[in-house]
């Protein structure tokens, strides 16, 4: 009987006006090959986030629709709603 | 009452599984199907009362995030739970401050799902302690298509909101819940 825990990015989600890049990673515990269980964490890059930590897969997706124009259209999204 | 029991359902040349014609009506077959008049199952979605895109339940997931304050900020909870319902997310977050470092102090992000545009939402606070910021009063919210958790705080009965408030520092703790509308 074997146990195994893998963890993978399994969806990357592009949303919304500023394409923000949502990411969910899967956990599986699996006994000899067979799924136990499978639970997920989520987290969202924003346009302006630092992408360093993320997977080469995200920081590819990031880069390309990350373009210095909706970089600048977020920061002024996130400007004008300051009080 | 009727009981059927069977352990295997094959076609009449004994090979492979039982073959469902894909059609609506009260058949439920691989390709979704009308269960009763307000049930409707797609091979995609299901849809309640109606088949309009109002109706259609796309998406259920429950699991984890993770509050961050970012920089060199350290911990002694960093809890996030959520459950997605349609575009609706429930989130529940405890994030608690060991040492606030580079960290940010008016916000933390990592929450689950993006904020769909044009307007915010706002949630309540359970538990607090230690904050930057004393007050009355004090609700969370996330800005339209935001990713990060703000707090705005009523300093007393009598004080207008504050907007955007210091609240993450050394010790602090904060405990709360907010749901949000997010993209399908």
């Amino acid at each position: 009987m074997a146990l195994t825990k893998t963890q993978k990015v399994d969806k990357i989600e592009i949303v919304g006006d500023y394409k923000h890049v949502q990411v969910r990673t899967a956990t599986v515990i699996e006994e000899d090959g067979v799924e136990l269980s499978r639970s997920f964490h989520r987290h969202v890059v924003s346009p302006l986030d630092d992408t360093s930590g993320e997977t080469a897969e995200v920081q590819a997706i990031c880069a390309s629709v990350h373009t210095q124009d909706v970089k600048d259209a977020y920061q002024a999204h996130l400007d004008a709603q300051e009080v | 009452m009727s009981e059927i029991l069977v352990n295997t359902i094959k076609k009449a040349d004994g090979t492979g599984g039982l073959t469902v014609p894909a059609t609506t009506g009260t058949v439920l077959t691989t390709a979704g199907g009308v269960l009763t008049g307000d049930l409707t199952l797609e091979n995609n979605g299901l849809y309640l009362g109606g088949t309009g895109a109002a109706n259609k339940l796309e998406d259920y997931e429950e699991g984890t995030w993770t509050p961050t304050a970012g920089g060199t900020a350290t911990y002694t909870h960093q809890v996030g739970h959520y459950t997605k319902v349609g575009r609706i997310v429930h989130t529940y977050f405890d994030i608690g401050i060991s040492s606030i470092g580079t960290g940010g102090t008016i916000n933390f992000s990592g929450l689950p799902f993006f904020h769909e545009s044009g307007f915010a939402s706002y949630g309540s606070i359970g538990y607090f302690n230690a904050l930057a910021t004393s007050a009355a009063s004090y609700w969370p919210y996330i800005a339209a298509s935001g990713t990060s958790i703000y707090l705005n705080a009523q300093t007393s009965v009598s004080a207008g909101v504050e907007q955007n408030v210091t609240f993450l520092q050394n010790s602090a703790r904060i405990q709360g819940t907010i749901v949000y509308i997010t993209s399908a």
